[in-house]
């Protein structure tokens, strides 16, 4: 039995130790001196020299207005569409709609769809309406693509509410949205912490959208900017690439590990 | 629980305690209230709906549409009925770009699914298997295109895996990874190995700890040894989160697009190719949208049945406990 656990952890930890390897990698080229650098990874240590590598990259990438566009999208779009899907779950929840089937398969049942399959209308869409390459534009599409998940999450939530609560308090005269904000915001708070946790990391994630419908850079999402810094026919040293790389998954990495828990609970329910 | 009685409390506290005739006269009184309020209920509703119907819905039907029709570029083009569906079914671009599906769909198979179920199994009970598990979910965090970005130069030319192969003395090995085929795609399998093994993880470590445990004591009792174990006793009660797995990883390895488009494009000449990069090259390089849109619900019929499929699976065996 002994001999048995000792052999897991060894299996584990080759495996752990290959997981962590890349990241390993980013990390010390990342920081590598850029001069004498060969533009090929390396194990070895390359010297380290972080700060004129952040600056260099933040330049390349225009970091400022790319930050603050993620952030921008990550957080309002993720803390609206939480918000929007909440209320909707707790009306098909608690409030027994007329055909609340339709109602719950109309909002979660484009869930699957794959984005290749929406973006020709809204380029379209964008094009004609001046929505192209701005952030309002961009903002509402990833309100809209986050909604259904979100909206999934929170109503198996809030099935588990118990219907005596609810009928008690409107009993007793309590209008339907103070239901929903004494009762059932309250109650919910993990599972729309999850919800915008996880709706925050895809968007901030996202590179299609990003890609077709945006172009300068004070609009472009940090991940479609990166991509065309990355490849055969980038004009920039390795070490810089990888220090934009390593910003732009700083964010989502340190939410991640801050609130592991919560985004455990986020794919055990989407799946 | 004790925070909802709380708040309850305060709003009770409101209200006073109503005798049973007042309580009777409420309770109609809401009933009432309720029919003629019918109408907030929708006010919850609309707002969401609105996002999802301009975001998701009409484009969908959009571009079912547009599969339909040949239009290139601006406006909508005439209506050609499935003539993009028998382009599509001949189309050499199209073939390889199958064929990589194809190859992603076993290479899904063989590494995370994999992978992510000896990991499971192995690290369950452990001392320390929160710690393993959080370190194959760290990848999955990453964007696809930070992850292309890592994998990229361990794959390049003169990236770390050709080094690698020089320095165990295996030069003869060394090749253009990302330049031939099928070597590109499966060096990209890889890479979304490393980004989505995490997941399936958690999934089957949730399977796995929704055994119950009588079972396996019954087996180990009866002097099952851990082969037998595993054989007989976890994997027909893992049915459920299986087919809840593959789906998953399937429907994932379908919609894959961020990995090609940073590590190869597709390329070269177009031979690394999912259907979300050939879609993409279509529609926005090449401007042929109708073609493209046949494209897109190509994709969106096998990531639905996928799921269809998985979810079915997963049901089945609710229904039959």
């Amino acid at each position: 039995m002994r001999t048995a656990k000792v052999g897991r952890h060894i299996f584990l930890m080759v495996f752990a130790a290959m997981w962590l390897a890349p990241i390993y990698l980013l990390i010390i080229n990342a920081m590598a001196n850029t001069k004498n650098y060969m533009d090929n990874f390396d194990w070895a240590y390359k010297g380290f020299q972080p700060l004129p590598n952040f600056k260099a990259a933040w330049a390349a990438a225009e970091l400022t207005p790319g930050l603050i566009s993620n952030a921008i999208y990550g957080i309002v779009g993720a803390g609206v569409s939480v918000a929007l899907a909440a209320l909707s779950a707790y009306a098909v929840v608690a409030l027994n709609p007329k055909a609340k089937q339709v109602w719950f398969w109309l909002i979660y049942g484009v869930n699957l769809v794959p984005i290749p399959m929406l973006l020709l209308p809204l380029f379209d869409i964008f094009a004609r309406t001046g929505l192209y390459d701005t952030r309002a534009g961009l903002l509402l599409v990833y309100i809209g693509i986050a909604i259904p998940f979100a909206f999934f999450l929170s109503r198996n939530h809030m099935l588990s509410i118990s219907r005596e609560i609810v009928e008690a308090a409107q009993i007793d005269g309590a209008s339907k949205l103070l239901v929903f904000t004494r009762i059932f915001l309250p109650l919910s708070w993990p599972a729309l912490g999850a919800a915008f946790l996880f709706q925050f990391t895809w968007i901030w994630n996202d590179l299609l959208f990003g890609l077709t419908l945006t172009v300068s850079s004070n609009v472009r999402p940090l991940m479609a900017t990166l991509s065309t810094l990355v490849g055969q026919y980038s004009t920039l040293k390795l070490p810089i690439v990888l220090c934009v790389t390593l910003i732009a998954s700083l964010p989502t990495a340190f939410l991640y590990i801050v609130g592991q828990r919560l985004f455990i609970t986020g794919l055990k329910a989407g799946s | 629980m004790i925070q909802t009685e709380n708040k309850l409390g305060r709003l009770r506290g409101n209200t006073p305690r109503p005798s049973w005739l007042a309580f009777r006269g409420k309770l109609e009184n809401a009933k009432n209230q309720r029919r003629k309020e019918g109408f907030g209920t929708y006010l919850f509703l609309v707002p969401a709906t609105i996002g999802v119907l301009f975001v998701l819905l009409y484009p969908v039907l959009r571009t079912l549409w547009l599969s339909l029709t040949d239009t290139e570029g601006a406006g909508v083009g005439k209506f050609i009925g499935f003539h993009n569906y028998k382009t599509l079914v001949k189309d050499p671009i199209l073939l390889r770009t199958m064929s990589n599906v194809a190859i992603w769909t076993i290479g899904t198979m063989a590494l995370p699914v994999f992978l992510g179920l000896v990991i499971a199994y192995l690290a369950l009970g452990l001392k320390g298997s929160a710690i393993y598990r959080m370190i194959f979910l760290l990848p999955y965090v990453l964007s696809g295109v930070a992850v292309a970005s890592i994998w990229f130069h361990i794959f390049q030319t003169k990236g770390l895996v050709n080094q690698f192969l020089a320095g165990i003395g295996l030069e003869r090995y060394q090749q253009s990874w990302l330049l031939n085929y099928p070597q590109n795609t499966i060096s990209m399998i890889i890479a979304a190995t490393w980004s989505g093994t995490g997941l399936i993880v958690i999934l089957f470590t949730v399977g796995l700890q929704n055994i119950p445990l009588q079972t396996v004591e019954a087996a180990t009792l009866d002097g099952a040894n851990g082969w037998q174990m595993f054989r007989s006793i976890i994997w027909p009660q893992l049915k459920q989160i299986r087919a809840v797995v593959i789906g998953t990883a399937l429907a994932n390895s379908l919609r894959t697009f961020d990995i090609v488009w940073v590590m190869t494009q597709g390329g070269p000449s177009r031979t690394s190719e999912t259907l979300g990069v050939t879609m993409y090259r279509e529609s926005f390089l090449l401007n042929r949208y109708g073609y493209g849109a046949s494209i897109a619900v190509l994709l969106m019929v096998l990531v639905v049945s996928v799921s269809y499929f998985s979810l079915r699976g997963g049901l089945k065996r609710e229904n039959s406990l």
